[in-house]
């Protein structure tokens, strides 16, 4: 329980790290491309870095808060199968989807580990960083998902006999002291 | 087992109808045996992802551009240097003979087997505005290339404005003026319709980038002597239609396109265009000591 | 085997309610390491998806929805359209249709439309004497014109779906007939419905409010003008506009509206990054699925079915739009576009439909299926604002499923409707 609630504030703060190295990404594209738009029409020479900084700043929206999202169920899901079930039932799927999530998140670690790897030595062309640095928010990505699926286990087995009780299961008791 | 081989072109194409009768020898040749296959279209991954996973056994063989393949093999930078092939023959006459080894024993360090080499034609400038003659012409015009340092600083020594830009957002971009003009052989010229919007056909031949056949190391050398033959004679064979089919077809296109009301004009002297390029061939060379043997070799085959 | 653990783990996952984009990755990272194919592939494929530059407008079009909504221009656009057509008999009912033709051309998405315009005219709506379920219906099934209606990141999901070869500013320009025409439809059934129940209408403010209002709504509007237009003028390519309509709808909304607070701005990064990165995870992931689909050559065997059992064209379409209906009742738009186009989009260019008239097609049967249980979540947060059971509200909203499809029959069998503007524009 004490270890729950530990981990609980460390996904916390996890999640709000991994918000705003995405909410500050998106903003960045705006100027760069009010910067190239601006190059190509006043300057008459067009910054030739945009195309491949926004690849890399889309990279860093996505996959920090595609981990969050786990945290906070908001991914595109559907879960009236699910919810219809008995209570036990349902949470024991969600279990099952939570382990789907963590293998999935384990091989994302790997395979992103491995790809940004490869590509170190390879440079992102006229912006000259490694290639490498595409493949590192994959895996803070495949950890994210690790640790908050286990998370999300740890705690609908803490809260087993509440859930029991309850006619259903929902998402919200989870949520209550999030 | 299946040979997965990757392309990106549609069926029908040069390269296409190459790897298709590659595919078709080895089958035949080996009285079944071996299988190849080609999966069209790039629905396996684009470019540099498939480049990638020939080299670590994800795909069995697949046909590359030696453009993007230079980011892995230093090599084969050299091809893209502007203006480094004087025309059609004078690559094929490099690339077959002992430049052509030296490159290809940059992609074998790679992890990739090269078993022939395909053309890809030669790249030249069009625009919406008007003929170009000179470099001089160029000036002030925004024109869309890949992205590739090489490439932006060609365009940027005649005084153009490069801009890189997804080759899906041309097409569009040259209608409504976003940007003046690009760069591209007569076959992708034709079919990607650019020649609607682009009416000026400048035959610069800045860019003659050979393709290149290839297959994973580890599997081509796994193979016996005479499956290595069979591959090998399978390749040639196979090199020798695809060269026949695009010269046919760029013929063929440019007669279209011309026909439809693209003014194409030769460049009589290529030397200002040359001249221009002198200090990115300076700065390519100092950036890549080892290479700049081999640039030498390519422009003394050529004389 | 390997083809049947790609459908079937996928399947699985979702009926367990695994998040569509994991069910996905799951299923098509375990046929590749059944194929004995080296499992960085799929995450070298899930991360091209992710990276891919024609998707980058995405995330604007999101930011500039999401701006609006927090910065005033919603509202001033309801109160435009409530002063110029509330008058009319049910008139709340067209002014529900009228905003979400305005609102829904600028966020292009349409649960965004239903919350936003949801929460602002449902109150009135039932205030006035309207039934919360008929405020509801009007509110999510005029929400899909935000799909139809440009910009909408939907078409471009589609557009790189289809392997890229479409144009982007074509699809825009397609979807401005259907879209109207679907909101026409929608108007004259919900005014149909407004007249049997003896609803209300709102008085005529007089033309001096009637100018204020439009006055007041114009700046925020021309969020959308400067994003359609700097596409269709050649100024900007899609993503640019995107970027400057977002720049835009910065300066309006803090600098005339003044009504964008930092806390606000906050809000609307935050709901941005988080469906920005939720869109765009599915696109990766539903990249490495369409490998596995295109490795086991999914398409061409289900196209073979297809036309094994019959060639006429008209019941192929009818035959492909009940597909994606069902599909559309049980899966979510943005998930459904990635995994059906390149199923079904060759199958329909084959009968000789046009890739842009498909696209067309595709939207609204998708669209249709937002507002339609069990999976439909313009239907659900509709109902939710609202405060109407989903099973009560779907009693009565079959006048305007029935609008719906009229208008995707017509879009099916006529392609004049989608491809004459882009052609008038672009040539064809
Ligand atoms: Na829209
Ligand atoms: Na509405």
């Amino acid at each position: 329980m004490q270890i729950t609630l530990m981990l609980d504030s460390l996904g916390k703060f996890i999640s709000r790290i991994l918000y705003l190295i995405g909410g500050v990404s998106l903003v960045l594209l705006i100027p760069s491309f009010a910067w190239l738009v601006f190059g190509r029409y006043v300057l008459n020479s067009t910054p030739t870095w945009v195309e491949q900084v926004s690849l890399i700043l889309m990279v860093f929206v996505t996959f920090p808060v595609a981990a969050a999202g786990v945290r906070d169920n908001s991914h595109l899901a559907v879960a009236y199968v699910r919810d219809s079930m008995p209570s036990q039932i349902a949470a024991g799927l969600a279990i099952l989807s939570y382990i789907g999530i963590c293998v999935f998140g384990f091989y994302m670690t790997r395979g992103g580990w491995m790809l940004a790897e490869v590509n170190w030595i390879k440079k992102v062309p006229i912006i000259h960083i490694s290639d490498g640095w595409r493949y590192v928010p994959m895996v803070a990505c495949g950890c994210g998902l690790i640790f908050y699926s286990i998370l999300h286990i740890l705690r609908i087995l803490a809260n087993w006999d509440r859930i029991s009780q309850s006619p259903y299961f929902s998402d919200d008791l989870l949520d209550e002291d999030a | 087992r299946e040979w997965r081989g990757w392309n990106i072109h549609p069926p029908g194409y040069p390269v296409t109808i190459g790897m298709e009768k590659f595919a078709e020898l080895i089958n035949k040749g080996s009285d079944g045996r071996l299988e190849a296959k080609v999966y069209n279209n790039g629905v396996l991954g684009d470019q540099p992802d498939a480049i990638q996973q020939v080299r670590l056994g994800g795909l069995d063989w697949a046909e590359f551009n030696l453009g993007p393949l230079g980011e892995i093999v230093p090599e084969a930078n050299v091809v893209s240097l502007p203006f480094i092939f004087k025309d059609m023959d004078s690559m094929h006459k490099v690339m077959d003979g002992p430049v052509g080894e030296q490159i290809s024993a940059g992609i074998r360090n790679a992890g990739l087997e090269p078993l022939a080499y395909y053309d890809s034609g030669a790249r030249s400038f069009y625009n919406t505005k008007k003929p170009i003659e000179k470099p001089e012409d160029m000036k002030g015009m925004k024109f869309r290339v890949m992205s590739n340092d090489l490439y932006v600083q060609m365009v940027a020594a005649l005084g153009g404005n490069a801009t890189p830009m997804p080759y899906g957002e041309v097409f569009q971009s040259l209608k409504l003026g976003v940007i003046d003009g690009a760069e591209n052989n007569y076959p992708s010229y034709e079919s990607s319709g650019h020649y609607e919007a682009a009416k000026y056909y400048s035959v610069t031949q800045h860019l003659i980038l050979p393709e290149v056949l290839c297959m994973n190391k580890d599997l081509y050398d796994s193979l016996s002597d005479d499956d290595k033959k069979l591959v090998r004679d399978a390749a040639m064979q196979s090199a020798e239609l695809q060269r026949a089919t695009w010269s046919k077809v760029a013929e063929e296109d440019k007669k279209k396109v011309e026909a439809s009301g693209v003014k194409v004009n030769e460049i009589t002297d290529k030397a200002p265009f040359q001249k221009a390029m002198q200090p990115i061939y300076e700065k390519f060379e100092q950036e890549n000591p080892d290479q700049a043997e081999l640039v030498k070799a390519i422009q003394a085959a050529q004389k | 085997m390997g083809i049947t653990l790609l459908l079937g783990l996928f399947a699985f996952g979702i009926i367990i309610g695994m998040p569509v984009a994991f069910a996905l990755g799951l299923a098509a990272l375990s046929a590749f390491l059944y194929e004995g194919l080296p499992y960085f592939v799929a995450f070298q494929r899930l991360s091209s998806g992710v990276g891919s530059f024609s998707l980058l407008a995405i995330p604007f079009f999101i930011f500039a929805g999401e701006l609006m909504l927090h910065g005033g221009i919603a509202n001033r656009l309801v109160q435009f359209a409530t002063a110029l057509v509330g008058a009319r008999r049910g008139g709340l009912g067209i002014v529900n249709v009228f905003s979400s033709m305005l609102f829904g051309g600028i966020s292009g998405s349409a649960v965004a439309d239903t919350s936003a315009l949801g929460s602002i005219l449902i109150p009135i709506m039932k205030k006035e004497g309207y039934r919360a379920d008929y405020a509801v219906n009007v509110t999510v099934t005029s929400s899909i014109a935000g799909i139809m209606i440009p910009p909408s990141h939907n078409m471009i999901l589609y557009a790189v779906a289809a392997g890229g070869g479409i144009s982007i500013s074509r699809l825009f320009m397609a979807g401005f007939v259907p879209g109207v025409l679907m909101c026409v439809l929608l108007g004259i059934a919900a005014w149909t419905v407004a007249v049997k129940h003896g609803y209300p209408s709102v008085p005529f403010p007089g033309w001096k409010v009637l100018w204020q209002t439009a006055v007041r709504a114009i700046p925020g509007f021309f969020t959308a003008v400067i994003i359609v237009g700097g596409v269709l003028s050649g100024i900007f390519t899609v993503t640019e506009s995107g970027a400057i309509g977002v720049a835009y709808a910065l300066v309006i909304t803090t600098l005339v509206y003044r009504e964008l607070s930092w806390h606000g701005f906050i809000t609307a990064v935050r709901q941005a990054a988080k469906t920005t990165a939720l869109v765009m995870i599915l696109v990766g992931c539903a990249t490495a699925y369409g490998y596995m689909l295109a490795f086991y050559q999914v398409p061409e065997t289900l196209a073979g079915f297809i036309t094994g059992y019959t060639q006429n064209p008209i019941v192929i379409l009818l035959l492909i739009n009940l597909m994606l209906l069902i599909a559309g009742m049980v899966m979510d738009m943005a998930a459904l576009i990635l995994i059906c186009t390149p199923i079904f989009l060759p199958l329909a260019v084959q009968i000789g439909m046009d890739p842009v008239q498909f696209g067309m097609v595709l939207m609204m049967n998708l669209g249709l299926g937002l507002c339609t249980p069990p999976v439909g979540s313009c239907l659900f947060v509709g109902c939710a604002i609202g405060g109407v059971k989903i099973e009560k509200a779907v009693l009565t909203i079959w006048p305007f499923y029935l609008a719906i499809l009229v208008a995707l029959a017509l879009t099916t069998y006529v392609p004049a409707i989608s491809l004459t503007l882009p052609n008038l524009v672009f040539g064809s």
